[in-house]
């Protein structure tokens, strides 16, 4: 990972393959960053600053890869979002277990963080609140381990009885089920304490609470689900702003959601009009060529070759990253000076194999259907092809699909000449 | 489509040039390597540890049945110069899958260089089943040719006869290499022979003194079979330590007996070695026993010998 100074354009083709990292999520203010086409992050930030009667909860997601987590950083650095706020950011990986991960965990995880977040920032709560946290916290130790603390102050105690709650809610399988067994019949107690919290932070900095809850996008879908459909009003009830990442095939199951309406979908950079994929959003590519342009300079690579590899991209940033990478990787093994279409066609090659090797018969029919219709209606339960970005949303006046741009020439050869489905 | 035609160095360079890389701008790589075959793979692992070994890296090899937590042993275990050969994936599956996919930014965090060798299915059931953990890769690299039997042939002997261990654990991992290796052979041949042996040698060395002699003797009835006489002759010595270590006196010198007659008729001079075996064993079991086994056995060992095959 580059460090704050290693931001800068790379020159050659070595440095130009370190700075398309798949894996680099961008801090705040990062020179690489580029502002996307009507700034979908400002919707959230307006949402976010409106006045509501009740604090609002918000549904963020996109595609893998589309940049969520770089524009959770940027959300918490907005100075207006600063202002009116007293931020908790938190990730639930870092909190709870998420292969076994339930709304008890969540609730629990944001009582805790919002108390520890709290005290850490050198804050104190009301003495009387900070008593009844205690006799909470150690009525539910009373069927768990208790903490033997010796802090050197109340809220340092409460603190250490938290977190050796959130380490056994993390990692003791049996622990973990007797805590919920004891909050979940009374879960409006949780909720009153977290409540109590919030009530005490806003009372004490004159500032709303907003708590941000990151990779909850990541466990599997029917924990997801779990979560937020049958759980949906117990998750919707502490009383501050709420922002909730969420799994993006979530939004296309069948089941009612009321998470829908107010739900943040980062967009893919829309590089295409719907039904033709022959047509260029001059737009898109322009936003996608600065992606590159401000990772590596000009030269390094073949116009034509960026075109390439922008189409190949899906308009997905970390796609365009991969495909640069591999890209990169290929030009310097064949001694080249400059990235040329050859190297982008090797690493949609690649990309095209990492798909085979996941999609299904039956997926090739349903792809098929899509990248001739584009239409989003119907694709309910359709929603791994979303989690596996071999589908791709678009969003504009209206919402529509097409197939990962890699997988056209595939189903070409495949409906065209009649063949046997790839097997998986 | 020029990608067939590439050669084995070309592809084993690859991954070398995409570590090395990594290594000199700290960076974190996530590699997997696809292979069809473990005799291929074994050449793959050898000729990319030793350009990494001329590139100052350190390969270190990981079970992921024994470290299902992946992220944390790299995190634990990484210095600048490791690359993780991950191994077994299948065996760590599905708690493995879990840990890579939900601690994925560990591996970054941490800089770590990984390359996890993995067949079709499991790299598949990675991409389905540990999705976020995937979209961090960098590259796959495919070894899919099936190599022919002249190409596997001269780097595997070696291997197939080496036994030479330190450590109990990589015992085990050659044990289980090695019994992977035989599953893939349809033929009984020459190679089968060797692996068997050593894996006779391996068995004994961890005391399952039963299934070396079980692998001694299939061993043999190979080289009976293809007529290798250099190998009966080293199978039946073999066999002959294996019996002693079960105290079986009587089938062990017996075996001992062949072992030096039929190394005598081709002048081989592993013969020192047999003699010496037999030496031990009348150390062993004294001279007055000795005498018994000399009087009762080496008149019947040519229908010992004909009771075997």
């Amino acid at each position: 990972m580059p460090e704050e100074e290693e931001f800068i354009v790379a020159e050659n083709l070595d440095l130009a393959w370190t700075n398309f990292d798949p894996f680099f999520t961008l801090p705040a203010s990062c020179p690489f960053h580029v502002e996307r086409e009507g700034k979908p992050l400002d919707k959230l930030i307006r949402a976010l600053l409106r006045q509501h009667r009740q604090s609002p909860k918000y549904f963020f997601s996109g595609h893998r890869g589309c940049g969520k987590s770089t524009e959770l950083n940027r959300l918490v650095d907005n100075e207006k979002i600063r202002e009116k706020f007293f931020i908790v950011k938190y990730s639930v990986k870092d909190e709870c277990d998420v292969n076994n991960l339930n709304y008890v965990d969540v609730l629990f995880s944001m009582g805790a963080q919002l108390y520890i977040q709290y005290i850490d920032a050198g804050k104190k709560v009301e003495p009387k609140l900070l008593e009844e946290l205690k006799s909470w916290g150690h009525s539910i130790e009373l069927e768990v381990e208790e903490t033997k603390s010796a802090e050197a102050t109340a809220e340092a105690g409460m603190k250490a009885i938290f977190v050796s709650l959130l380490a056994k809610i993390r990692s003791e399988s049996t622990t973990r089920e007797t805590i919920r067994k004891q909050i979940e019949p009374e879960l409006s107690v949780l909720i009153d304490k977290i409540n109590l919290i919030i009530a005490d932070i806003e009372g004490k900095e004159k500032k709303n609470v907003l708590v941000i809850i990151d990779d909850l996008d990541k466990p599997s879908l029917k924990q997801a689900k779990a979560i937020f459909y049958n759980n949906f009003t117990a998750i919707t009830q502490p009383a501050c702003h709420i922002v909730y990442t969420v799994p993006i095939s979530i939004f296309f199951t069948s089941e009612s959601t009321p998470i829908r309406d107010t739900k943040f979908l980062l967009p893919n950079i829309k590089l295409h009009t719907k039904n033709d994929r022959n047509t260029i959003s001059e737009r898109g590519y322009e936003l996608m060529r600065m992606f590159v342009y401000k990772r590596m300079k000009k030269e390094l690579i073949e116009p034509e070759a960026l075109d390439l590899a922008i189409k190949m991209s899906g308009g997905v940033f970390r796609e365009g990253a991969r495909i640069m990478q591999i890209a990169a990787d290929n030009a310097i093994e064949k001694e080249r000076k400059c990235i040329s279409i050859e190297d982008v066609a090797r690493a949609e090659r690649e990309i095209r194999s990492d798909f085979m090797r996941i999609l299904e018969s039956e997926d090739y029919n349903i792809l098929n259907e899509i990248s001739k219709s584009n239409e989003i209606r119907g694709i309910e339960n359709k929603g791994h092809l979303l989690h596996n970005l071999s589908l791709l949303e678009y969003t504009n006046e209206e919402s529509w699909v097409d197939i990962h741009p890699t997988l056209e020439e595939l189903l070409k050869n495949l409906f065209l000449k009649k063949n046997a489905l790839p097997k998986k | 489509m020029d990608d067939a035609q590439e050669t084995f160095e070309e592809r084993v360079s690859r991954l070398a040039n995409y570590l090395n890389r990594a290594y000199k701008y700290n960076k974190p790589s996530i590699l997997f390597a696809m292979y069809l075959s473990e005799f291929l793979r074994r050449d793959i692992e050898k000729s990319l540890t030793r350009v990494l070994d001329e590139q100052g890296l350190e390969v270190v090899r990981v079970d992921a049945k024994n470290n299902k937590d992946l992220p944390a042993f790299f995190s634990a275990r990484n210095s600048g110069n490791n690359v993780f050969f991950v191994h077994n994936m299948e065996k760590g599956f599905p708690e493995t899958l879990q840990y890579l996919n939900f601690k994925r930014e560990e591996l970054v965090e941490h800089h770590v260089k990984a390359v996890f060798w993995v067949r079709e299915e499991e790299l598949a059931r990675i991409c389905l089943e540990a999705p976020d953990f995937f979209a961090f890769r960098n590259r796959v690299v495919e070894f899919m040719e099936v190599p022919t039997a002249e190409e596997r042939r001269p780097a595997l002997v070696d291997f197939a006869l080496e036994t030479e261990y330190r450590s109990l654990d990589e015992i085990k991992r050659s044990i289980e290499l090695k019994e992977k290796l035989l599953s893939e052979l349809s033929v009984k041949d020459e190679m089968s022979s060797y692996l068997l042996d050593s894996l006779g040698i391996l068995y004994g060395q961890i005391g399952s003194l039963k299934k070396a002699l079980v692998c001694f003797e299939k061993s043999l009835a190979i080289t009976q079979e293809i007529g290798d006489r250099r190998g009966e002759g080293t199978r039946l010595n073999n066999l002959g330590v294996a019996f002693t270590n079960l105290e079986k006196y009587e089938l062990a010198f017996s075996c001992y007996l062949l072992a030096r007659k039929i190394r005598l008729e081709i002048g081989d001079p592993e013969i020192a070695t047999t003699e010496n075996n037999i030496n031990e064993l009348k150390n062993k079991i004294g001279k007055k026993e000795f005498q018994k086994l000399l009087d009762t056995v080496e008149p019947k060992v040519e229908k010992i010998y004909h009771s075997m095959r």
